[in-house]
């Protein structure tokens, strides 16, 4: 268990931290917050000396080391943006996974591990970007690649934007939804200055009341509200497991939209969500 | 050049592998030898001349690199690997590599 306590030296490692600003060199981070998410995920907030901040949509590389020196690496969304030296990142449980388990249900406050980044400038929205100009926007999610997505969200009410935006959510079942309280806030019709539209599509099981049956995402689920001034998105930026983003990426197609409106992040191991 | 490489060629990454995912899963590993990162870049595949975004190549992290795939004909496009005697960056798939200039 390490301490919160500055270590003897402090000063000295101050500096060296700060001469390295690159982002590609691997950063200390003690955990410093935990917040339950859903029933099998969670977000965890780590101290980074050093940390630049980042933008709605970026994502960190993750390293753990094991006593014996093994080490794994993986990439997680960064669930907070534009924090300097705090890094968050909310993570879903791999069922037999090699690094999310410990993430999700073994990490405890003051623990550590190193993170670099951050990285993705392609897939980041902020308000006011040129080239989406005033929208509408259209965010597409599959499982836990709802993370970026609420990211963007989270910047978009901080920064008293008004883009049309419309976050449609692809989830197995109830169980598996996160971020829930949050996407209601979002969508309230008090939500200022403008409410985002929020879909959620429930792919295995839907609660009790929902009228959309079970099922995949389809072509009538990506349909603009009709608040939308236009009948498309300006840009759309989808999430997910490989074969989500495949299968979203191939109804936006038919539905007229060109690859350069469509930005996409797919993580693994593939399979449908 | 590469005869040393033990990184494997993105077909035998395939089977087995269930870590297919795209260029934004690379961007770590590329920004170490690129010092920048590589998201906003457009590669040309020197196989069949697909043009197309760094993220949108398929990545293959399971194995000791990270080997880059054209979405297109699935020939490797580029790839990085550490060992005792370095980092190699073998770029030999591609026949461009374009950097927008940086806002």
């Amino acid at each position: 268990m390490v301490t919160e306590s500055p270590i003897a030296g402090g000063q000295a490692e101050d500096a060296a931290v700060a001469s390295r600003s690159a982002t590609s060199t691997w950063r200390q981070a003690t955990l410093v917050g935990l917040r339950s998410q859903s029933r099998h995920s969670r977000t965890l907030v780590f101290r980074v000396p050093g940390w630049p901040g980042d933008r709605p949509g970026q994502h960190v590389d993750v390293r753990l080391t094991a006593p014996d020196g093994y080490s794994a690496q993986r990439s997680y969304s960064l669930a907070d943006a534009s924090t300097p030296n705090r890094v968050a990142i909310t993570v879903d449980l791999v069922p037999r996974g090699e690094v999310s388990p410990y993430l999700v249900t073994t990490m405890e406050i003051g623990d550590q591990l190193d993170v670099r980044g951050p990285f993705g400038e392609w897939f980041v929205w902020e308000p006011g970007e040129p080239s989406i100009g005033d929208g509408p926007v259209m965010l597409i999610a599959g499982g836990s690649g709802v993370v970026p997505l609420v990211t963007m969200l989270r910047a978009r009410r901080r920064a008293g934007d008004a883009t049309p935006t419309m976050l449609v959510y692809s989830v197995r079942d109830q169980r598996s939804l996160m971020y829930a309280r949050e996407l209601e806030e979002f969508s309230d019709d008090r939500a200022t200055p403008a409410p985002a539209h929020v879909r959620v599509l429930y792919t295995r099981s839907a609660p009790d009341g929902t009228q959309r049956p079970p099922s995949r995402l389809n072509a009538d689920d990506l349909t603009p509200p009709n608040s939308w001034e236009s009948p498309t998105a300006s840009r759309v930026y989808v999430c997910g497991p490989s074969g989500f983003v495949e299968h979203a990426t191939g109804l936006l197609h038919e539905m007229g939209y060109s690859d350069g409106q469509i930005r996409t992040e797919r993580f693994g191991p593939s399979g449908g969500q | 050049m590469t005869s040393e490489f033990s990184a494997p060629d993105a077909a035998q990454a395939i089977p087995g592998s269930s870590t297919v995912l795209d260029g934004n899963a690379a961007a770590g590993e590329f920004s170490r030898v690129f010092a920048s990162d590589p998201t906003m870049v457009t590669v040309r595949c020197r196989g069949c001349g697909a043009t197309q975004g760094f993220t949108q190549l398929k990545a293959y992290l399971g194995g000791p690199g990270t080997v880059l795939g054209c979405r297109g004909c699935d020939a490797t496009i580029a790839r990085v690997a550490t060992t005792r005697q370095g980092t190699w960056l073998d770029l030999s798939g591609a026949s461009s590599w374009l950097f927008p200039p940086t806002s």
